[in-house]
């Protein structure tokens, strides 16, 4: 009895974390080291991968599309993510009160979360349409000339964090609301019988135990900035002139239009490495967060 | 003593009381304070999509009236008839090729991910904890990046599209349904996910089980998972969500229309020339209907994984 109890377990074991943990090694952690080898290569997917050595990584730092790439991207990572985050913070604020209809207004935030980014970013495109858009429609009953926003190199990019920060800001407010709605409320009615308003009471009570909700937001955010893609395919293709061409971008049309596979990579990797690094970072912040448990 | 901390606790509830009435009989405020502002938010926030909408159900030629009106004349319902019909859109091919995606990699995530959450949360062994680390420190590979050398990994699976047994000569799993699904089925936070759920239900129910004469297969099967629907269940929701909305993996591993996805094939629609934006619009509109449903029929699970960071 004890003894078929034994090999069960051994066997469920076995089986149960073999073949999930496989599957983990073969798809997610191999590709790792395929990336790293494959940088060191010249391959176009039709002939066997030739080693270069380094080769691809000096082009890079002599390549000013691939800084242009990283330009745009820590360009949209440092505007959307600090202005999301802003804004999600005070949607939370908003709703995070028990009144009837809070939680209507609260779905109604969360609704482009769930919408697919290709379907939105198909309205948008004809939102920003210069001649007979939307935005600039709006924008000329205060008398604002029309804008070429997804046509002219300047407004471009901007635009498209317009975009990516509208269809977001639901999802961030989800976690700051659930933070928020963990704080005693007696901390605030303590406050405000200590004569704090309602701005003291935030900046000095709210803000401070947000901490943790706060680290995971900005982090998140960054590692999701530094990855964008669909919107800039779909809306500019990188354009005009290059000036929303972004990492992911950059490494999507050098391995996929030009075959230049192994320098995609080294691309890959470069990025690969800011990402692994930005998470340890937050691992670092968190495991030293522990006024607040 | 005893009397100073009665008096300050009166002093308190006092305060308290005068806060909450004072608070309860503000209805200005709430109305300035929340109604108002929420509704121009909400107004501003949901517009996008109603425009959407609203531009789907338009003739080609009222998509671009200039100045734009929300309601134009005819309203073409016909639109969500057409993008069925319409070769160039083959929307309901799409429509089974993404469901069939998002079905399957759902299950299958939730099926694989539990089988090591149940390993890791309800048995002791040697080099358990080094195996739950090594998990969850695969959380931290990006995405995007990866989808690289995936792509070359599912060119070369073995005995596949005219490979070899060393993964050469033919395309492997690229352009098929196993390639576009397999490879995203199992990640470090989902097993992490369910682990953690799997953890708070209590230890005796097992040995209870195992006294009744419960196989440890049964003890998953008949206990483990339908103790855990809930935590099953919005994991299933976010891989069904993100497998539906997905567009990179499959703009790079599928090239045929058999197997192409509605994201997939409106993003290709919207990037040629001679576009008819109201049925492009009307396909957008599909696309998004049933995420919307399911956000609103299962918000509760979906509020639940964002905050235990199953989302990102």
């Amino acid at each position: 009895m004890a003894s078929t109890i034994k090999r069960q377990q051994l066997q469920i074991r076995l089986i149960f974390l073999g073949i999930p943990l496989a599957w983990l090694v073969v798809f997610v952690v191999s590709p790792i080291f395929l990336i790293f080898y494959l940088s060191f290569t010249d391959y176009n997917i039709l002939s066997p991968a030739q080693m270069i050595g380094t080769l691809n990584y000096e082009d890079l730092w002599f390549d000013s599309l691939f800084w242009k790439a990283t330009w745009n991207t820590f360009f949209y990572t440092v505007v959307s993510v600090p202005l999301g985050i802003v804004f999600s913070l005070l949607l939370a604020v908003l709703v995070n009160r028990r009144l009837p209809g809070a939680a209507l207004y609260r779905s109604i935030f969360y609704i482009p979360v769930v919408t697919p980014l290709v379907a939105v970013s198909v309205v948008w495109i004809l939102i920003y349409q210069t001649s007979n858009g939307l935005a600039n429609y709006v924008l000329s009953w205060i008398n604002v000339p029309p804008q070429q926003w997804l046509t002219s190199s300047t407004l471009a990019m901007p635009s498209i964090i317009v975009m990516s920060i509208w269809k977001g800001l639901g999802f961030n407010m989800v976690i700051f609301l659930a933070a928020l709605q963990a704080i005693p409320r007696e901390l605030h009615e303590a406050a405000w019988v200590d004569g704090a308003g309602r701005f003291r009471s935030f900046f000095s009570i709210t803000l401070p135990l947000l901490r943790p909700a706060m680290i995971y937001v900005v982090v998140t955010s960054i590692i999701s900035s530094f990855q964008v893609f669909t919107q800039v395919f779909v809306m500019t293709e990188g354009g005009p002139n290059n000036a929303t061409v972004t990492l992911v971008h950059l490494i999507y049309r050098t391995a996929f239009l030009n075959l230049d596979m192994g320098y995609a990579s080294a691309m890959a990797m470069l990025l690969f490495v800011l990402l692994v690094a930005t998470s340890l970072t937050s691992f670092w912040l968190m495991s030293r967060n522990n006024y607040y448990a | 003593m005893g009397q100073t901390v009665t008096t300050i606790v009166d002093v308190a509830q006092g305060a308290t009381k005068v806060y909450r009435k004072s608070r309860r009989h503000n209805v200005l405020g709430n109305l300035f304070g929340f109604y108002i502002p929420a509704t121009i938010i909400a107004v501003v926030m949901a517009f996008p999509l109603l425009w959407m909408l609203a531009l789907s159900l338009r003739t080609e030629a009222d998509v671009f009236i200039f100045p734009p009106r929300l309601v134009t004349l005819p309203v073409m319902w016909e639109n969500f008839i057409e993008i069925w019909r319409d070769p160039r859109m083959q929307i309901g091919l799409e429509f089974w090729n993404t469901f069939v995606y998002a079905t399957v990699r759902s299950v299958l995530q939730v099926l694989l991910s539990s089988m090591a959450a149940f390993v890791l949360a309800r048995y002791e062994f040697r080099g358990r904890n080094t195996i739950f680390i090594l998990v969850l420190a695969t959380t931290m590979i990006p995405h995007e990046v990866m989808l690289l050398p995936l792509y070359i990994l599912i060119k070369h699976v073995p005995l596949a599209g005219g490979n070899d047994l060393y993964g050469a000569g033919g395309t492997g799993w690229l352009d098929t349904f196993p390639g576009l699904i397999l490879p995203g089925v199992v990640s470090g936070y989902s097993i992490f996910f369910l682990r953690q759920f799997f953890l708070t239900l209590p230890k005796e129910i097992d040995e209870a089980a195992r006294l009744d004469g419960a196989s440890e297969f049964g003890i998953y099967w008949r206990i483990a998972l339908p103790l855990s629907i809930p935590a099953l269940t919005t994991l299933g929701v976010f891989s069904f969500q993100f497998a539906w909305s997905d567009f990179m993996w499959p703009l790079i591993i599928t090239s045929s229309d058999h197997i192409k996805t509605l994201q997939l094939g409106l993003a290709l629609l919207s990037t040629i020339d001679g576009t008819q934006w109201s049925l492009l619009l009307a396909g957008a509109v599909v696309s998004s209907l049933p995420l919307i449903a399911i956000f609103v029929l299962l918000q509760r699970f979906i509020v639940t994984g964002i905050n235990l960071g199953v989302g990102k």
